[in-house]
């Protein structure tokens, strides 16, 4: 992970030892697999197209996840105005949270524990959630965050105070 | 014991975000206040709660081949960077002209102010202009000639301005005077009333 922080050298390794972590915020997201590959694939495309762009005296773990947060939101958006799915459904239905996905022997290993934190994340609303996963996912600091999503660091603090108090609230205190 | 932080500031709090300097006042306000207290171990369970979520998630072999794929495709299209002086030689007549012009308006500064001669003051400028006295006469003359052009004025024209009986016929009746005597006498009667 040194070398993410510093100036990318070469370009195509560099994203490619991206690919699974911009593919785990994404499907937190977007809650489908297939749509996290997709989107996964979109965001280094463009990242690939756009490395002129990118100063090196910016992070680039936060110049990548804005991208692959922009682009999944573009798909929530675009998918709420398709006549077969109702404005309810902004957020990926419980089926499809990523627990399912994982392969099988790996969601074994997984306890109750990892099941409701990833379902409480599912309910959360999505710009709460992509604050919590641009954290958990790219490591970036709130004021990072707020850079990188072009939102005042009150706002991206409001929103994780939320999003962190109903994951805080998940387990009863005699069990954490 | 001190007011509470806002909300937000225990979210960096939580997050280990807050410089040295704010942390040990907001430890002193923790240790003093049960609620903040309760708020910050919430958010740090919260915290906790996300550590248990794998941070590289499984993605398929067959994605990552793709992906690869599509890099190499997508750097195979990408046009090779032009050398920096390819670049600047498209524009060399551009950066010719450029360079005369500002040569140009630099020249004055280069070569400096040019000098001069001191401007000779004569003692003619500098001394106090001699006042010419008018013998009393001559004064008299002009005002005996301004009081006569006044006088035919008031004969003329402003008969009616100066005194209150109608002033007398006018031979050739201009008609646009006589519109203006009426519009005088107009205004005298709306002035009365």
């Amino acid at each position: 992970m040194t070398g993410r922080t510093s100036e990318p050298e070469d370009p195509e390794a560099l994203l490619v030892s991206f690919a699974p972590r911009v593919y785990g915020l994404l499907l937190r997201l977007v809650g489908r697999p297939d749509v996290a590959e997709d989107l996964m694939q979109e965001t280094m495309l463009r990242a690939y197209r756009s490395f002129d762009t990118y100063r090196p005296e910016g992070k680039f773990r936060a110049w990548i996840f804005r991208i692959a947060v922009n682009l999944a939101r573009d798909w929530i958006r675009r998918r709420r105005h398709e006549p077969s799915t109702s404005l309810e459904t902004e957020e990926p239905p419980l089926d499809a949270a990523p627990a399912t996905h994982v392969p099988p022997d790996a969601r074994m290993d997984r306890g109750e524990r990892a099941r409701r934190v990833e379902q409480a994340l599912a309910r959360l609303p999505v710009a709460d959630r992509q604050i919590l996963l641009m954290r958990y996912y790219g490591e970036l600091a709130f004021k990072d965050i707020a850079r990188a999503t072009g939102e005042p660091l009150g706002t991206v603090l409001a929103r994780a105070h939320r999003a962190l108090a109903k994951l805080g609230n998940l387990i009863p205190e005699d069990e954490s | 014991m001190s007011r509470c932080p806002e909300k937000t500031e225990w979210v960096l709090y939580a997050a280990g975000e807050v410089p040295a300097g704010s942390r040990t006042a907001l430890e002193a306000h923790l240790a003093a206040c049960e609620a903040c207290r309760s708020e910050v171990a919430t958010l740090r369970s919260g915290l906790a709660e996300m550590e248990i979520l794998d941070r590289d998630a499984p993605l398929r072999p067959e994605a990552v081949e793709t992906l690869g794929r599509r890099l190499r495709a997508a750097a195979a299209h990408t046009p090779a960077r032009k050398p920096l002086v390819l670049v600047l030689w498209h524009y060399r007549w551009a950066a010719a002209a450029a360079v005369l012009v500002a040569a140009a308006l630099a020249w004055p500064l280069i070569q400096g102010p040019t000098p001069t001669a001191p401007p000779v003051i004569s003692p003619q400028a500098t001394a106090p202009a001699k006042i010419q006295w008018v013998p009393d006469t001559e004064v008299q003359e002009e005002i005996t000639e301004i009081a006569a052009g006044v006088e035919m004025l008031e004969g003329g024209y402003g008969g009616t301005l100066c005194e209150a009986e109608p002033a007398p016929p006018r031979a050739g009746g201009d008609e646009s005077l006589d519109e203006m005597d009426r519009m005088i006498e107009m205004l005298q009667a709306e002035g009365d009333a």
